[in-house]
């Protein structure tokens, strides 16, 4: 509907051109609209375990999760075809993408995984999935990898407020859902990672002694070059930990009619920022 | 008939007291708030109850109530949560949009029900019995988002004769309003010719056998005048009863219809507010719905009477 508004002239600049949308938008320009494709913009999808509900306090069972997912499948299933890879909550057209060798999808890893844990035969668990925003496809992809090393994971779909309260709290085995993008990593990874983080449940309550002291250090740090090595170091622990699973990150895209002039769009989405934004933009009309 | 009047309206402000009491009381039990619905899980505990402190979320449910009431006393439905608009306003711009449509299938469905019902009973056990009675009972059995699926892939998809969704102003394009109007007001209106025939049917039966027909035909009336003059107008009272309830049950109807055709109407209204746990407008909106029920309940009533005089005596 945002679209058909922009294509029609009822409304000049729009947002989060649907993703489905973009490829055909770009195969066929107007000469009444722009097109921009942001990178990264769509923020990371993320699959979040709980490390506070068993078999998920066991770290080898969340490792062997981790190895059975195929993050190109879920990135493709969250954005549409605009998803790519990743192992961190920046897309690698950030600044603060960093070197961090991704974990590869290893189904005869994971088993062994399964069998060191105690579980050969793998285990039955409940994916609590929010319906919207896309959620649920993901959610039936990795229902689907993981069925391939025993792991029989039940969906149970709620509406979107009843989902958020029980993520709040923390009452889920597992879930997944999607994480906006961030500018600076005290952003993308404290309020998460950290025990005192303002939304810790959306790492799985991952508790680690190691990530709260670089987490801590990573806020007072202003030297950049610093700042990179500490963030590689969480983004390591976060990978091998595997109760917040990054599996993809997404491009977005914003469109403006061809009488908005000024207008640079920001990766993280925001309509006006400093030196950009709504304030730098103008209409010939 | 004052008294009854009298009696009727304090009853229907009684049903919309209750109807208040229920759907609030529903709505705050189910888990979510309309911040869960707007902020996500991304954001941190101190912020969304700061919003909740902000739209007052998190009074007590007793003083909640009473201040929408108050305001609602006084023709104040309250603020959107979600958009910030006034909610009577919201209604206000939907609600003509959901009448249109309900006219529309009332008008479909007495446009087959009465003439199906009274030639069925007329011709009774023959095959336009069979196949009046056939239809009524198709009507009824198929849920109306099946009929809606299945007419968007004959006439829009198949054909091509109607468009498949979406809503046009009769103010801005009058014959594309009527294409629009199609589709929805048959699958809404489909039920209640279903439900009218059967009624019509049994009713111009149970005239037909009265001694007033007989004496009305041994006066060498027309069948097609005794039918119209005499009949029709008995065999309708209780179909008339049945009208005033499936009035009430094409406006609940309305919610699936305007989902299946993107019908802006209030049931679009109503699954979105659902959705977002926008309480005032879901409030106002139930509110709003059950009050034009219960006036056509009313309505109906008063016609009964004013049609039996029997009724008014009593």
């Amino acid at each position: 509907m945002r679209l058909t508004a922009l294509q029609t002239g009822d409304v000049g600049l729009i947002l989060d051109v649907p993703q489905a949308r973009i490829q055909d938008l770009f195969a066929h320009p107007s000469p009444e609209y722009v097109i921009r494709l942001v990178r990264g913009g769509a923020g990371q999808g993320v699959v979040i375990l709980n490390t506070r509900h068993r078999p998920f306090d066991n770290l080898k069972v969340r490792q062997a999760a981790a190895y059975a997912l195929n993050k190109r499948e879920l990135a493709e299933a969250l954005y549409r075809g605009w998803g790519h890879p990743v192992n961190q909550n920046f897309a690698p057209s950030s600044p603060w993408y960093l070197k961090v060798k991704d974990r590869p999808m290893d189904l005869a890893r994971s088993k062994q995984l399964l069998s060191e844990a105690g579980m050969p035969g793998g285990f039955k668990t409940t994916a609590t999935v929010g319906n919207g925003y896309g959620l649920p496809a993901v959610a039936q992809v990795y229902q689907a990898e993981l069925r391939r090393v025993g792991i029989d994971v039940t969906l149970q779909v709620f509406d979107i407020p009843t989902w958020a309260k029980r993520i709040d709290s923390g009452d889920f085995d597992m879930e997944n859902t999607g994480f906006f993008a961030k500018v600076d990593p005290d952003d993308g990874y404290y309020r998460y990672l950290h025990s005192n983080g303002g939304v810790w449940q959306l790492s799985g309550f991952l508790s680690h002694a190691e990530l709260d002291r670089l987490l801590d250090e990573g806020r007072a740090e202003s030297d950049v070059e610093k700042r990179k090595a500490i963030y590689t170091r969480v983004v390591e622990i976060v990978q091998d930990q595997a109760s917040m699973v990054i599996f993809g990150s997404g491009d977005t895209a914003v469109g403006w009619r061809a009488t908005v002039h000024g207008f640079v769009p920001q990766t993280i989405g925001a309509l006006s920022y400093p030196g950009g934004g709504m304030q730098e933009t103008w209409l010939s009309k | 008939m004052v008294r009854y009047l009298e009696t009727r309206v304090l009853a229907l402000l009684l049903v919309l007291l209750l109807m208040s009491v229920v759907v609030f009381s529903f709505l705050h039990l189910t888990p979510g708030d309309p911040v869960d619905a707007m902020l996500g899980v991304e954001v941190e505990q101190e912020t969304k109850q700061g919003l909740r402190h902000e739209l007052g979320l998190d009074r007590p449910l007793l003083a909640q109530y009473a201040l929408w009431m108050g305001r609602a006393l006084r023709g104040d439905l309250g603020t959107s949560i979600r958009s910030r608009q006034g909610v009577s306003a919201i209604i206000g711009e939907k609600l003509p949009i959901t009448l249109e449509l309900t006219l529309a299938a009332s008008v479909v469905g007495l446009a087959i029900a009465l003439p199906a019902g009274v030639l069925a009973a007329v011709r009774r056990s023959s095959t336009l019995d069979l196949g009046a009675m056939g239809i009524a009972l198709g009507g009824v059995s198929i849920p109306s988002f099946s009929l809606g699926v299945m007419l968007i892939l004959l006439f829009a998809l198949h054909w091509r004769i109607f468009p498949a969704i979406g809503y046009i102003p009769w103010s801005r394009d009058p014959a594309g309003a009527l294409r629009h109007l199609v589709l929805p007001a048959i699958t809404l209106g489909l039920g209640l010719a279903g439900a009218l025939t059967r009624m019509v049917r049994s009713g111009v039966l149970e005239e037909l056998g009265r001694e007033y027909v007989r004496t009305a035909r041994a006066k060498g009336l027309r069948p097609s005048r005794v039918i119209t003059r005499h009949v029709l107008r008995n065999a309708l009272l209780p179909a008339l009863t049945v009208l005033g309830v499936q009035i009430s049950v094409l406006l609940g109807g309305a919610v699936i219809t305007e989902q299946i055709f993107a019908w802006p109407g209030v049931g679009q209204l109503a699954v979105q507010a659902v959705l977002s746990r926008d309480y005032p407008v879901l409030q106002g909106t139930i509110l709003v719905i059950a009050a034009i029920a219960t006036l056509v309940q009313l309505a109906v009533d008063l016609a009964y009477a004013l049609m039996d005089p029997r009724i008014r005596l009593a």
